[in-house]
């Protein structure tokens, strides 16, 4: 399956919260204590709440509805309305993940990251499908990831100011078509 | 004493609430029901701003309106460190200042279609809205790479980054997704951080762990 770049690896700071998009799946990236990054579908198991919308407190993550925690394995370590119980029985949805060449990767089956052409730069989001964006960018130095149906995010490398001003101008050509 | 003509669910309100907080200044805070009760269009806050809009601010007998000029004025009387209003990068001031109204013309109105019902083109707003975050994002990109935390290339926050920040901070409520945003997700988050920092009701809830990023 295929594995998809999720965000930058320096933008994942601790006790601080990223959230990204993997197809139609939104995600939430946060760095635990143990220094991992962990990757996980944005939904709250309680109720379907935004877990991005809660705070990293290092050991784990906390639900901002009723403040459920979750370890960084995804289980339910903490249960206010049981009384401070566990629940290990219910779990956050994780991605396998992996960081490659300051890249963050994930993928629903096993993360396997691909080369990249250079250093990271700004990625930029691109209101188009990603089989359009697909046949105007150098995939070899740029990686795409779907975000939602119809958009793309380009996560490309390179000299900076460079490749903004290209990539401004593919996706203006792409949005406006 | 000052008098602070204030509605808690406005944006342009947050902004002038925020600076008198940072800069401890003692107001009064007067509060005009906006929504359901039309009351900035009332003769006697019409008496105050003209235009009906909030803010406006009451001191020394005279009145400023606009949540912009109030911070600029703000800053200049009071704030003795010169940081908020940084006299010698005033270029870039007034230009996030000036950006921070066209937020209100393009997100803030979005808002109020969909939080307070108003009749407008909700789409064309969101798209404005979306073509000011990518500006902004993009300047924060370049920004932090450079090692600056804010929208000035300064060590501290400035009104430029108070005036732009509370309907960004907002902008879900009127259906624009912050999502693809990153590095305006950062600022918000740094923003949120700082001391005495108070959200107003549709701002990110809880308040963060105290380290840092
Ligand atoms: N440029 C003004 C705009 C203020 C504004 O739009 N205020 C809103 C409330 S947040 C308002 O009073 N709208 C009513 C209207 O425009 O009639 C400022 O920045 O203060
Ligand atoms: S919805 Fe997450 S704790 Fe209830």
């Amino acid at each position: 399956m295929t594995s998809y770049v999720v965000a930058l690896e320096k933008d994942v700071r601790d006790y601080s919260i990223v959230r990204s998009m993997m197809g139609d799946k939104p995600l939430v990236i946060w760095r635990g204590a143990s220094g991992a990054i962990n990757v996980w579908l944005d939904r709250c198991p309680h109720r379907s709440v935004r877990l991005s919308a809660g705070r990293n407190m290092g050991g784990y993550l906390e639900g901002v509805y009723h403040g459920w925690q979750f370890d960084e394995s995804g289980k339910v370590t903490l249960v206010p309305a049981l009384q401070g119980r566990p629940s290990h029985d219910i779990s956050a949805t994780v991605y396998s993940t992996a960081v490659a060449d300051g890249f963050v990767w994930a993928s629903v089956e096993e993360c396997l990251p691909t080369g990249s052409g250079g250093e990271p730069c700004y990625p930029v989001h691109i209101a188009a499908p990603v089989d359009q964006v697909r046949l105007h960018v150098d995939s070899s130095v740029d990686h795409l990831t779907p975000w939602g149906v119809d958009g793309t995010m380009v996560y490309p490398t390179g000299d900076p100011a460079q490749r903004r001003a290209e990539l401004s101008a593919i996706r203006r050509r792409l949005e406006e078509s | 004493m000052i008098q602070f003509h204030d509605y808690p669910l406005s944006g342009n309100c947050f902004k002038v609430r925020f600076l008198l907080e940072q800069l401890g200044l003692e107001y009064q805070s007067i509060l005009v029901d906006f929504y359901p009760g039309y009351e900035h269009k009332s003769p006697r806050f019409l008496n105050i701003n003209p235009l009906g809009q909030l803010p406006a601010i009451m001191d020394k007998g005279q009145a400023v309106r606009d949540a912009q000029a109030i911070l600029v004025y703000l800053a200049a009387a009071y704030d003795k460190s010169g940081k908020w209003f940084p006299r010698d990068h005033q270029g870039e001031v007034y230009q996030w200042l000036a950006f921070a109204d066209q937020l209100t013309g393009s997100i803030s109105a979005a808002r109020l279609h969909d939080a307070m019902f108003y009749r407008l083109d909700v789409s064309k707003a969101r798209t404005e809205g979306i073509k000011l975050l990518r500006i902004i994002d993009e300047h924060l990109w370049f920004a932090e790479k450079d090692g600056h935390d804010w929208l000035l290339p300064l060590p501290h926050p400035t009104i430029a980054d108070v005036a732009c920040l509370p309907y960004i901070a907002l902008a879900e409520e009127g259906g624009i997704d912050l999502a693809p945003f990153f590095s305006v997700s950062r600022w918000m988050e740094r923003f949120m951080r700082l001391e005495k920092f108070k959200p107003m009701p549709g701002m990110m809830p809880l308040q963060m762990p105290k380290e840092t990023p």
